[in-house]
């Protein structure tokens, strides 16, 4: 297994830090101040996101899923964009449309952005890994979604040909075993979503999804198939959903015994840091976050002109 | 998609002759490039586009004359292609080119005006003909009443071409003796004058005023004293009244006892009406118009203020409509609200058979009680003038009701 | 540069084969690509661009324009053969919100090239869900261009414009008219452009608006009228999205009378659009008010008899035009 360079570790525990920082930032603006959208908390989910995207490099497409922000921050993201969207403010992603339900992107970055349609993400990253596949550029796309959202057909629809096709494509489930309030036992005879990969002839994998490092070792092998040619995986991590679905879900749902064994993906990485390099990059990310935050809030308002943007492109 | 090329209107040129043209046929022109040459009885002209296009094909040829209005040639948008142009024309040959020796007309742009700008005649002005939402923006734009459109659609509807063909009629009438004058006086008779063409509401003022001068007219006059309607008018009862107003009030409920006079003259029969839907004469720029206030009988002196204080504006913004013009039973003249005119006789508003004319209001000295014998006094005082049909009335009537009418506006 | 007569569908392969010898971003996807397309459209590109670039799909129409808006995203010009225009339905999502929102809901102006081929409209028997016209969908969701040729010249000039149009197609073919025959241009430069309308008879007397199986039927019609006295102007508008008012105003500014022709649904069709835009933009130069004609409001059966009494034929619109002439 090829475990994570110290510097990388270094890396990962920054950017789970500053999406730590804004999960915490959100959680209480949602609360006190007004915010136009839903926010799908991701505090305590993390590590998956973060693990997966430290796998990947810049210029590999990801298409996430819209629970918490960890995905954009680890795939390069600054803080800014995501909080300026998530105000609805002029210097966000994007410029002003609106993020409460997220849209931010940087195809610089290899952000591709989020389908809101969920399920939406499977033909469009099987359409970038075509393009690659085309171009032979190397690149993966990874396609990340929720238990919930393996119900899709586009699931089906997409992998057959992707495996057929051996095209270079992670599918990455956070199965967290909720959808909204409804169980994944509910929806699916079996609890493990990897097993659907044995139809289609592809590996699945099943990982800690609160452990970083875990999900970025077996990232690492799914890209690595995926960059020589030998087609997709399927990544399952088991990840637990520390809130409600939307921030003031007032969960009534809720089986108490689910948050039982929750282990903070933050402090499990910490314990592979040294001394107190941890508390210091924990400090600095607050900085940087708390930063952001106040240069979102003093931005530009977006003004109606902003709704007759971006429709189509003039060459 | 083939547009007229005509010959434009010039002062009161008619005639024209072509002496070249200056575009070929299938050649693409710009705004103001020159087209042809015309020569008229008074000068050659270079006649430049306006838009720019393609001339599809010279109808007339050099030595042609024509009138104003008559069309040239034919020309089609800029870009069209020559062979659009061919198929356009093939289509052309049976039906338009051949028009040309027929009737001649006026071409009138209908180019979709930004509908903020379009102000159409009401529906209503068609008389209960059906009209077509072109047909009622052309009569707005040029002018054109209603009232001398025939509609040839089916069941007579009346469509943007039967505009076109009043209009036509119109602006190439036969020449007559006034259009000779006319042209007389331009040609330089009397350079100094300007030629005014009639609207088409001034025609229709003359012929109903031919029509009212052959009836046997006769005006009584009668002073009356104001001093007691401007008190009113002072009173908290009457404040924001007129001095038409209340006259007006005060002849309507007269007509109630003297329905006589609130009459339609007919060869076999008098139409004597039971309410008073009273004729205000406004004054406008285009002529005089008499819409018509319903039921004045009901009104108040301040209600009848307010009632022809709107019909004068819906006038004055040319937004009357048909049916405020029609039904009156009697009218009122009021030329005395333009200036001190003296008297105020007027042509009768047939079939009407009565008249009120206010003059103006002159403060004159005069005799008034004082105890047994007189004293001389300056009052307030009008001269109303009823003019009326001698046919229908005598003076007996008309004189017993300027007796009521007087008494009542003294006694306000 | 020499003409050559040839089929609708062969004349937009070729269209499509011009622009991907010119441009290797381009690929095209679908059910039957490989063996030449169930109508004809792909005959021979397989062995001249390879699996890579011509690839054969399974019965996954959500997947395939999908992957078409992923491909696009990431710079590729993907080109899909959906088969028929029905199956929008099942790619609703992918068509709709993807191809047509992704840059907008994203903040991104960004050039996407994407055209997905929907064959249209009644072919002869093939029955309620494979005789849809769905190119009314289009309109409705904004961030898609909309064309539909009549021509096998404009077949090959609006493919070559889809594939060089920043922004995604929705290229409608005709399936009534796959066969015709026409002149079609060899010249490589040669393009028809997405918005322009085709005036293809000029006329005087009312101007008929029509767009696809319905350009040749109202063609016939205003043969049948001029023999009647009436001059009808046939405007082909070829593409819907965006539609050139220009091209119907100013006909409809000349001939005040207008009636709109298509194969689609008439209720809530295209034409419930167009002319209410007539109406809305020149009110006042209409001597009648603008008819619509459609198809009845029902499922097309799946005879072949009874899906042609379904749709306006040249008798259905040289009456109506009649009457409306008549106004
Ligand atoms: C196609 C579609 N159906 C339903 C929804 C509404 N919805 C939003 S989030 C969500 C739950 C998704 O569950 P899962 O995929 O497990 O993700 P999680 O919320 O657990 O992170 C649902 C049903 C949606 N956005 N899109
Ligand atoms: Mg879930």
């Amino acid at each position: 297994m090829a475990a994570p360079e110290p510097a990388l570790l270094t890396d990962m525990f920054h950017k789970m830090a500053v999406s730590r920082a804004i999960e915490l930032l959100m959680l209480r603006h949602t609360r006190e101040e007004r915010f136009s959208g839903w926010w799908h908390p991701g505090e305590g989910q993390e590590a998956a996101p973060i693990g997966a995207a430290a796998a990947l490099r810049s210029d590999d497409y990801l298409w996430y899923q819209g629970r918490g922000c960890a995905w954009a921050i680890g795939k390069g993201m600054d803080p800014l964009p995501i909080l300026g969207d998530l105000l609805g403010k002029m210097n966000g992603a994007t410029r002003g449309k609106g993020g409460g339900v997220p849209h931010w992107s940087d195809y610089g970055l290899g952000i591709m952005g989020e389908g809101a349609t969920l399920g939406s993400v499977y033909p469009l990253a099987a359409g970038s890994a075509l393009a690659s596949k085309i171009r032979k550029d190397g690149r993966v796309s990874l396609a990340d979604f929720g238990d919930g959202t393996a119900s899709r057909g586009t699931f089906h629809e997409t992998m057959m040909h992707a495996a057929a096709w051996k095209l270079p494509l992670i599918y990455f489930c956070e199965n967290n075993g909720l959808l909204v309030g409804t169980r994944t036992e509910h929806v699916s005879a079996s609890a493990d979503i990897a097993n659907l990969a044995k139809g289609y002839g592809i590996p699945g994998v099943i990982v800690d999804g609160q452990d970083a490092v875990a999900v970025y070792e077996v990232t690492v092998e799914a890209v690595a198939r995926a960059r020589a040619g030998e087609g997709p995986t399927l990544i399952e991590a088991k990840v637990t959903r520390k809130h409600g679905h939307y921030a003031g879900d007032p969960q009534h749902y809720r089986d108490p015994d689910y948050l039982k064994d929750y282990r903070d993906p933050l402090e499990l990485l910490a314990a592979r840091l040294s001394g107190n390099e941890a508390a210091r990059l924990i400090e600095q990310a607050d900085a940087e976050v708390a930063v952001a935050y106040e240069a979102a809030k003093a931005a530009p308002e977006p003004d109606a002109s902003v709704i007759e943007r971006d429709l189509y492109h003039v060459a | 998609m083939l547009k007229d090329l005509c010959i434009p209107r010039m002062g009161s040129v008619e005639n024209a002759r072509l002496l070249q043209w200056r575009a070929a046929e299938g050649e693409t022109f710009t705004p103001g490039q020159v087209l042809y040459e015309i020569e008229t009885d008074k000068t050659s002209v270079e006649v430049e586009a306006d838009a720019g296009g393609v001339l599809a094909k010279h109808i007339a040829q050099a030595g042609d004359e024509f009138k104003v209005g008559d069309r040239v040639g034919l020309w089609v948008a800029p870009g069209t292609t020559p062979t659009l142009i061919a198929q356009a024309l093939k289509g052309q040959t049976v039906k338009a080119i051949a028009d040309v020796a027929g009737p001649k007309v006026v071409p009138v742009p209908t180019s979709v005006a930004p509908m903020a700008e379009v102000r159409p005649l009401p529906r209503a002005a068609a008389g209960g003909r059906r009209i077509s939402p072109l047909a009622r923006r052309l009569a707005a734009q040029h002018a054109v009443d209603l009232d001398h459109v025939a509609g040839t659609g089916v069941g007579g509807k009346i469509g943007g071409k039967d505009v076109l063909a009043a209009l036509n009629a119109h602006l190439l009438s036969p020449v007559t003796a006034e259009s000779a004058f006319a042209a007389e006086v331009a040609d330089g008779v009397s350079a100094d004058a300007d030629v005014l063409l009639h609207s088409m509401r001034r025609r229709a003022i003359a012929q109903r005023m031919v029509q009212a001068s052959a009836i046997p007219t006769l005006t009584a006059d009668m002073a009356v004293d104001l001093t007691a309607l401007m008190a009113f008018r002072k009173s908290s009862q009457g404040r924001g009244a007129s001095v038409l107003g209340m006259i007006a009030h005060a002849a309507a409920v007269a007509l109630l006892e003297h329905p006589r006079l609130n009459a339609h003259w007919r060869d076999d029969a008098m139409l004597q009406f039971r309410t008073v839907h009273l004729g205000i004469a406004v004054d406008t720029p285009e002529g005089l118009v008499v819409p018509v206030v319903r039921h004045a009988e009901r009104l108040s002196a301040l209600g009848m203020t307010e009632a022809i204080a709107a019909l004068a504006a819906k006038a004055r913004n040319g937004f009357l409509r048909p049916e405020d013009l029609v039904g009156g039973s009697f009218t009122i003249s009021n030329p005395g609200s333009v200036g001190p005119v003296l008297r105020a006789e007027a042509l009768l508003n047939p079939p009407q058979v009565a008249l009120l004319g206010l003059p103006g209001i002159v403060h004159a000295p005069c005799a008034v009680r004082d105890g047994d014998g007189w004293a001389m006094a300056v009052r307030p005082s009008i001269c109303l003038s009823l003019s009326f049909d001698h046919r229908a009335l005598d003076g007996g009537p008309v004189i017993a009701f300027l007796n009521t009418l007087k008494s009542r506006i003294e006694s306000l | 540069m020499s003409h050559e007569v040839m089929g609708y569908n062969a004349a937009m392969g070729l269209g499509l084969v011009e622009e991907m010898r010119a441009d290797d971003s381009i690929f095209i996807m679908g059910q039957g690509v490989v063996t030449g397309g169930w109508f004809g459209m792909e005959k021979g590109l397989v062995s001249e661009f390879g699996t890579d670039r011509v690839l054969d799909c399974g019965i996954a129409e959500a997947f395939e324009a999908g992957l078409a808006a992923g491909a696009a995203i990431a710079g590729m010009k993907p080109v899909i053969n959906m088969g028929f225009g029905d199956f929008a339905l099942i790619a609703g999502d992918e068509i709709y919100h993807k191809l047509a929102k992704w840059r907008y809901m994203h903040g991104l102006d960004v050039p996407m090239t994407a055209v997905i081929i929907f064959p249209i409209g009644a072919m002869g028997g093939a029955g309620p869900e494979h005789s849809s016209c769905t190119e009314v969908l289009g309109m409705h969701f904004p961030g898609l261009k909309v064309v539909v040729p009549s021509t096998a010249e404009d077949a090959k000039g609006l493919m070559k414009s889809a594939l060089r149009e920043p922004n995604p197609v929705l290229f409608h073919s005709v399936q009534g008219l796959g066969w015709s025959r026409g002149e079609v241009p060899l010249d490589p430069d040669f393009i028809v452009p997405i918005g322009k309308a085709a005036t293809r008879r000029a006329g005087s007397d009312l101007s008929i608006i029509t767009y696809g199986s319905m350009v040749p039927r109202s063609l016939e019609a205003a043969e049948r009228l001029a023999s009647e006295g009436v001059d009808a102007e046939v405007i082909d508008l070829r593409s819907l999205v965006p539609l050139d008012w220009d091209c119907v105003l100013e006909s409809v500014t000349r001939t005040h009378r207008a009636m709109v022709v298509h194969e689609a649904f008439r209720t809530a069709g295209p034409g419930a659009e167009i002319a209410a835009q007539i109406q809305e933009r020149a009110f006042f130069d209409l001597e009648a008010p603008v008819l619509r004609l459609g198809a009845k409001d029902f499922p097309l059966c799946q005879s072949a008899e009874l899906e042609q009494a379904a749709i306006p034929s040249v008798d259905t619109i040289t009456g109506e035009a009649r009457r409306l002439a008549a106004i």
